[in-house]
């Protein structure tokens, strides 16, 4: 006949269970901290140096320096190299409104294959473009994406570095005009 | 017979349940959120705050964000660190420019007294943050290059040397 287990039978098999309250405190706490720190709108930067201009001699240099100049006018995106500058690329507007961005970027990680430690880009928009037009070419300019070749230099201890930008620095040349 | 009933009941009167609450589901809910908190984190610890009327443009960029003065720029107010330094509907009459119409006084003067400000704290401690030349530009996405232009030559002659772009997260998760 079936037998109605004891209490004691019954507490034996018991677990301990953990007292969670502290961590719940401990959690609370830092969920608020969190809450304080969030950002849910993600805002980021594009950086820019001031140009300088400088009467001194340049130190000699045996590479030639690629002096890249990207110009924005009202039909295209002109590409110039050297000094003295001379038209590399035209990339003429899609339509009236667009510019070929991506034929830019194409043309910009063509050079970058020629000159990987170069870093540095003048832009010069010599029309009146909408900051946001102005944002995308900075963009083409700057960022190498996941589906573009990747580029690798050699830092100072003689190791290959692969590199996370296409010309990271952007000073816009006209400023002063 | 009534006492005898509430004698024979007293027993259980007393002994109080105590009510084991289930938390397991508070929990999953906590650390759901924790997740979701820990991913939204700023870690740049700066603040940005973009003044009603300015749009900023989307960017593929992903540099965090320094410290540095706040040029906040809409189609018709200047602020400086969230103060107002220029209306147009106030002081539509009024000339801001010079230097040939590349300078804008109000936004130059501003500057300045900021950074005063720094060099002057500078000197009475040398634990004070030091002057660092940033200036984030929030600039609307509508405004045209001339003016910004005019925005980067004032900074710069304010002594500001370096520009950041402050702009939106073409990818917000």
């Amino acid at each position: 006949m079936y037998k109605k287990p004891s209490r004691r039978a019954l507490m034996r098999g018991k677990l301990p269970r953990p007292d969670l309250v502290p961590i719940m405190d401990s959690v609370f706490i830092f969920i608020f901290f969190l809450l304080m720190s969030a950002s849910f709108i993600k805002i980021f930067e594009i950086p820019s140096d001031v140009p300088f201009f400088s009467e001194n001699t340049q130190p000699e240099n045996k590479e030639k320096p690629l002096a890249l100049t990207i110009r924005v006018t009202e039909t295209e995106i002109q590409i110039l190299t050297g000094l003295p500058m001379t038209l590399l690329k035209n990339i003429r507007k899609l339509n009236p409104k667009d510019y070929d961005l991506s034929t830019l970027h194409d043309s910009l990680l063509a050079l970058k294959k020629k000159y990987p430690k170069e870093t540095m880009a003048i832009l010069e928009p010599e029309i009146d473009l909408p900051y946001e037009t102005l944002v995308q070419i900075m963009d083409e300019i700057r960022l190498l994406r996941k589906t573009d070749p990747e580029f690798y230099v050699k830092d100072k201890t003689g190791q290959e570095k692969r590199l996370k930008a296409l010309f990271a620095e952007i000073i816009f040349g006209n400023i002063q005009s | 017979m009534r006492n005898a009933r509430s004698i024979r009941k007293r027993g259980y009167k007393h002994r109080i349940a105590i009510v084991d609450l289930d938390i397991t589901s508070l929990l999953d809910v906590i650390v759901i959120l924790l997740v979701f908190l820990l991913k939204s984190y700023n870690s740049s610890g700066v603040t940005i705050n973009v003044p009603p009327g300015i749009t900023l443009p989307k960017s593929e960029s992903s540099n965090l964000n320094t410290t540095g003065v706040s040029v906040q720029v809409s189609p018709t107010t200047i602020w400086v660190d969230d103060k107002v330094i220029y209306d147009i509907n106030k002081s539509a009459n009024i000339s801001i420019y010079d230097q040939d119409k590349r300078r804008i006084i109000p936004l130059y003067n501003e500057l300045m007294k900021k950074k005063n400000m720094v060099n002057r704290l500078e000197k009475a401690s040398p634990q004070a943050q030091k002057f660092t030349g940033v200036v984030n530009l929030m600039i609307d996405r509508t405004i045209k290059y001339n003016y910004i232009k005019k925005l980067l030559h004032t900074s710069a002659q304010a002594g500001y040397l370096k520009y950041k772009f402050v702009v939106m997260g073409a990818i917000q998760d």
